[in-house]
């Protein structure tokens, strides 16, 4: 008799063991991969599917692309020429590109408004502003140490970009517009220049056969139309990482720091 | 066992569902597979073309994905409908590529391996493309290629067809980078070529300007005619336009490298000129002034007399006074701009140049004259200027204005700042009015609420940035100005000056989406999409602007002439007045009828001289017996303009051959003779300036010796002069005249409009004549001192009626035997008692009353010509002298006759007087002064038989 009470409880707890074994080692794996994912940086969420049904449901809107940027609410479709957008509810949100923007090109632009942070202190990644409202926290140090990815989808495929530069350009420089026109020497120009210019010190290399993305907008830190806020990202070459990266403060950046003691100490929401 | 399977199944599948996120799908391909948004298909293929940069006409043809093969290139137009173009029409004759067909069409277009072509530079704008049709070649499982329709039965292949797409090139005008040049039509002829080349064996400059080019002057001349050094224009001036502004840059060139202009003049002139400066600032000075008047009369100077010299025949001026007069001007230019619009402006720009012009001017006239009644004197006046210009060109001509560019400047009707993604003014006012511009959360809260609302409807002006650049197929020139001020852009096709990079401003028209309105503002196709129907105008230019090429170079072409005008009236060298001289003299005298002033011309004929016209030109003409003796200058000649002179005297007299008589108008009776150039006292004129007179007198008559001595003579006032002679420039004004009775001057009247000489001088001169009979003579005289004759009486007659009778008519005292054929008793001599019969003596008859009688028959007319002139003589000083030194050679009263033939039994004494008859060359004959001698021992008679043989 025991042998077959044996012989049936030998069989259950082999069942049992196996299925604790499956679920942990599927738990494990999930972990793993999980833990592996984060190890491994920023993932790709696509937006490929999301944009072509955005832009069924608007089909008065030319959307040609969608962006994301790492630790804010943005995400948001990119529309061509958003000058002559008809609202259809008034809350649409959107950013906009000046071109031919159908596919990466070697120079890239995202234009976005900024109406709600504006400050020379602005807020970090409020829940309550929308478009490039958040963008303004690449402003902050301490942002930006722990974000440096942004997606761009464009012709039905996501690009994952590492920023490399962050800068309050001069307004009167005109947005551009995408589109193949530029070259090699036109990458390195606009590099060179990021570099000077930025606010911070990123630990990524970048070359003029890379290519760039730009996200753009307002900021009246500096006065009314006197500069801009720019984000400026080279494309993540084939089979690099996308971990986080060092940055660091530099000169030019107490200028910012200044600036944001002058802002008002009780701006509240 | 079996439940270990299927737990183990189980457990795979549950670690495989949660695995799943990171397992792949399978693809599946279908024909041309969509997702059913709108141009899946293009944005998968991306099929594009875009021109090189180089202006050459390069196109290239791109595609994405997928591997394509050339079907066809043609040219048309088509039709567009939303995103979609339709209706193509080729035009199959026409096609603007430079690249062979074949070397297009049948070849492969690859994502990796774009195809290149050349087009025609196509200025055109009726939006003619080509069209490329290409053909999906091989299998890329996205749509169906060539290569799956082979593949395909042949039932499927019916009902199918391969993959096509178009690519639409639009042909554009590639090279142009500006509004669209043309040729210069001037640059290789006329005034441009020899500008540029110095050239000028065309004659297309004028010797005048010619002479004034310089190579050196090449870069100031692109600044001034900068339109002939461009082969290729934006516009092409008229003939006379290039030749204005030709000469213009030449002219202004040689006036700007001078210091100051100064019309050349002679070494001779300038000397003179100088030397009547240098005179003038002795005695006169006059700051310049446009009117010149000298209010003063010049006086001749009473001790200046003319030399004594018998052989002097010149005319002596023996006073000179000067003037000399400056005048500065500056002109002005204004310049005159014409806007679009009818807008205009006006600029005037003073002191383009000064102008200095200085006159030196000599006024000569002569001594004093001593006279007495019946004789003639003579007065001359010659006034002389000299005239100087210089300028100085203190401004550069006129450069063209530069044209200004409208701004195209739309107020859309929604949306937010697009240019640079911030919100608009009014946002910024209400942040601005609620923290102070800190944006504050709050404040930005409640503004944004404010100015967008809730839904972020409301919409806000759009600005126009700053201008990229101007692009390279722009159609053309073409704005207009209304008169209320309103730029509408009339050009054709976009309107200049759209900015670069912002899609919805360039001229980018990749997908056809967009097109242009009538005023030249970019507005997207309609449709039911993104339509630009926002408010738009052309701003930053305001009315006084200009708009277009072609107005600038139309009043550049008027300024520069303008501004050409100005320095050549700056420029001009001193030309000849326009005033009138007018030349006056007179005389004065007195008789038993009191003062008599007599100026000349004495008829109401002016006798002037214009100088404008160049010729002397007096009113009524110049004749002889005109108070004009010489001109010269401004009044000879035009061309003479800087100088003028005039001399001028008494016209003249005439003076009846037998009793002197005066008359100071012409008579043309035969008996009568003129005088010119003098003016003759009548003989019944008082004696005037006296002293004067006699001092004059003294002068003329002492010795030298004589006036070398000094305090000999006691006595009479005579005396006195003789005793002073050596000290006459210590004589007081005793001498000095009482009446000043000759004048010139130079002006009719004080106007502006008659005067001598560039600045119309208008000149006073007085001097005198003495006259004296002597009877105001002391008669005692020293020794040394010598007197003139005195103590004559003439008496003249009537011819007509010899012997007037005293009495009047009816007057019974006078008896008939008292009468005879004149109207009172005649003398001895000429009464019937003087008569010589013939029985008395046939030698010599003689009849008085018959000559009274022939006499009075004939009257004045006896004078006429020389049938009744028995003597003649012109004698001179020299006859006069040697009369004076006649000391015989006659007999005395009671006849010792001559010798020689004659009858001494006609008891006819005949007197011959070698003086008048001897040997000329005697030196005590005047027979060559003799121009006619009576018969010699007869009277009256025209054959004498007194002479024997």
């Amino acid at each position: 008799m025991k042998k077959k009470e044996k012989e049936k409880t030998l069989p259950n707890k082999t069942a049992v063991v196996i299925l604790v074994a499956s679920l942990m080692c599927a738990l494990v794996c999930v972990g793993v991969i999980k833990i592996l994912n984060w190890n491994s940086g920023y993932k790709i969420d696509s937006r490929v599917e999301r944009m072509k049904e955005y832009q069924v449901k608007h089909d008065d809107l030319d959307v040609s692309g969608w962006l994301m940027v790492e630790g804010t609410n943005i995400d948001y479709p990119i529309l061509k020429n958003g000058d002559e957008i008809r609202y259809n509810d008034g809350n649409i949100q959107y950013l906009w590109e000046n071109g031919n923007m159908d596919r990466v090109n070697r120079m890239n632009y995202v234009m976005g408004h900024n109406i709600m942070n504006l400050s020379s202190n602005p807020l970090v990644a409020d829940p309550s502003h929308v478009r490039f409202e958040q963008l303004l926290s690449f402003a902050h140090y301490d942002f930006v140490k722990e974000n440096k990815y942004v997606q761009f989808t464009v012709g039905d495929k996501d690009y994952l970009f590492k920023i490399f530069a962050v800068t309050f350009p001069d307004a009167s420089e005109a947005s551009s517009l995408n589109g193949d026109l530029y070259k090699d020497e036109d990458v390195k120009e606009t590099i060179e220049k990021s570099l000077k210019e930025s606010v911070f010190d990123f630990d990524v290399d970048v070359n003029e056969k890379d290519n760039l993305i730009t996200l753009s907008t307002c900021t009246r830190m500096f006065g009314n139309n006197a500069r801009n806020f720019q984000v400026i990202a080279r494309q993540v070459r084939d089979g690099e990482s996308t971990i986080n990266y060092k940055v660091t403060k530099n000169d030019k950046y107490k200028e910012i720091e200044e600036k944001m003691k002058e802002a008002d100490v009780t701006n509240e929401a | 066992m079996k439940h270990n399977k299927k737990f183990s199944f189980v457990a795979l599948l549950l670690a495989i569902v949660l695995l799943s996120p990171y397992a792949t799908k399978a693809k599946e391909y279908k024909d041309c597979i969509t997702d059913g948004s709108a141009n899946d298909i293009n944005k998968h293929y991306v099929m594009a073309y875009r021109y090189s940069d180089d202006k050459s006409g390069k196109v290239t043809l791109t595609v994405a994905n997928g591997t394509f093969r050339v079907l066809k290139v043609e040219e048309g137009i088509y039709n567009q409908e939303n995103d979609v173009k339709t209706n193509f029409q080729a035009y199959p004759s026409v096609l603007n590529v430079k690249t062979p067909l074949n070397e297009i069409e049948g070849k492969e277009l690859t994502s990796k391996k774009p195809l290149s072509f050349y087009v025609n530079d196509y200025a055109g704008e009726d939006g003619r493309t080509i069209r490329v049709t290409i053909e999906l070649k091989k299998k890329d499982g996205k749509c169906l290629s060539r290569e799956d329709y082979e593949e395909l039965p042949a039932n499927q292949k019916e009902n199918s067809t391969p993959y096509t797409g178009y690519i639409y090139v639009e042909l554009l005008n590639y090279t142009a980078t500006s509004p669209k040049n043309v040729d210069n039509t001037n640059y290789n002829k006329g005034p441009c070529y020899v500008l540029r080349t110095g050239d000028n064996s065309s004659k297309s400059i004028s010797d005048e300007y010619f002479a004034m080019y310089r190579a050196e002057g090449t870069e100031y001349y692109k600044k001034v005619a900068g339109y002939c050094y461009s082969p290729s224009v934006q516009y092409n001036y008229t003939d006379s336009q290039v030749k204005s502004m030709v000469n213009t840059a030449l002219h202004s060139y040689y006036i700007l490298n001078l210091a100051s202009y100064q019309q050349p003049v002679s070494q001779d002139f300038e000397k003179a000129f100088n030397a009547s400066v240098a005179n003038a600032k002795k005695q006169y000075e006059v700051k310049g002034n446009k009117t010149i008047r000298v209010d003063e009369t010049l006086s001749c100077d009473y001790k200046k007399i003319k030399s004594f010299k018998d052989e002097l025949t010149e005319y002596q001026y023996v006073n000179k006074t000067s003037f000399y007069a400056k005048e500065v001007t500056t002109s002005s230019v204004t310049y005159k701009y014409n806007y679009e619009g009818g807008f205009t402006q006006t600029e005037e720009v003073k002191n383009v140049c000064t102008r200095t012009c200085e006159e030196a001017l000599d006024v000569e006239y002569g001594p004093p004259q001593a006279t007495i009644a019946g004789f003639c004197i003579e007065y001359q006046v010659k006034v002389t200027s000299r005239v100087k210009c210089k300028s100085e060109v203190n401004v550069q001509p006129p450069t063209p204005k530069e044209i200004c560019q409208p701004v195209p400047y739309c107020i859309h009707s929604n949306g937010f700042e697009n240019t640079q993604g911030g919100p608009n003014d009014e946002y910024d006012a209400c942040i601005k009015s609620c923290d102070g511009g800190k944006y504050t959360q709050k404040c930005s809260k409640s503004c944004y609420n404010k100015v967008y609302g809730q839904t972020g409807k409301k919409g806000v002006a759009n600005t126009a940035s700053a201008i990229i650049g101007r692009l390279a197929n722009t159609s053309g020139k073409g704005y207009t100005r209304s008169p209320e001020g309103v730029i509408s852009w009339q050009g054709g096709g976009y309107a200049q000056w759209y900015w670069d990079h912002e899609y919805e401003r360039t001229l980018r028209d990749d997908r056809g989406a967009f097109g242009f309105d009538s005023n030249g503002f970019k507005r997207k196709y309609a449709g039911t999409k993104n339509e630009c129907n926002g408010i738009c105008s052309h701003i930053g230019c305001s009315n006084y602007t200009y708009l277009n090429e072609e107005t600038v170079a139309s009043d550049y072409a008027e300024n520069i002439q303008r501004y050409n005008t100005a320095i050549q009236q700056c420029q001009a060298a001193a030309t000849c007045t326009s005033k009138t001289g007018v030349f006056k003299i007179s005389a004065e005298y007195e008789n038993g009828k009191g003062k008599q002033v007599l100026e000349f011309p004495l008829s109401t004929k002016k006798e002037a001289l214009k100088s404008l016209t160049g010729e002397g030109q007096v009113q009524n003409g110049l004749n002889q017996h005109t108070t004009i003796l010489d001109y010269n200058g401004c009044y000879k000649d035009t061309n003479e303009n800087n100088w003028y002179m005039t001399e001028w005297s008494f016209p003249g007299i005439w003076i009846n051959n037998k009793t002197g008589e005066i008359s100071f108008k012409e008579i043309t009776d035969l008996g009568w003779h003129n005088i010119k150039n003098k003016f003759c006292l009548p003989l019944d004129s008082k004696n005037v300036n006296v002293n004067w007179y006699n001092w004059y007198i003294a002068q003329k008559t002492l010795s030298q010796e004589q006036k070398d001595k000094s305090g000999s003579y006691k006595g009479d006032d005579y005396s006195s002069i003789c005793t002073n002679y050596n000290n006459l420039d210590k004589f007081d004004d005793s001498f000095a005249p009482d009446v000043y009775n000759i004048k010139a001057q130079t002006y009719d009247k004080l106007d502006d409009e008659t005067g001598f000489g560039y600045f119309g001088w208008k000149i006073n001169i007085q001097c005198f004549y003495a006259l004296s009979d002597g009877s105001d003579r002391k008669t005692s005289s020293p020794d040394k001192c010598e007197t003139p004759p005195s103590g004559y009486t003439i008496r003249t007659v009537v011819n007509d009626d010899l012997f007037p009778s005293d009495k009047k008519d009816g007057d019974s005292t006078v008896t008939d035997v008292d009468k005879s054929a004149t109207g009172r008793v005649q003398g001895f001599n000429w009464s019937a008692a003087a008569e010589i019969t013939a029985d008395k003596n046939e030698y010599y008859a003689n009849n008085p009353e018959l000559i009274i009688g022939k006499i009075q028959a004939n009257g004045n007319k006896i004078y006429n010509g020389k049938d009744h002139l028995d003597y003649e003589f012109y004698l001179t000083p020299s006859d006069l002298k040697k009369i004076k030194n006649n000391k015989g050679n006659y007999t005395d009263w009671l006849g010792k006759v001559t010798k020689d033939n004659y009858d001494q039994e006609s008891k006819v004494y005949v007197y011959k007087s070698p003086l008048f008859r001897g040997n000329t060359t005697s030196s005590n004959s005047i027979a060559d002064s003799a121009k006619k001698l009576g018969v010699l021992g007869c009277n009256n008679y025209e054959t004498c038989k007194n002479k024997k043989n």
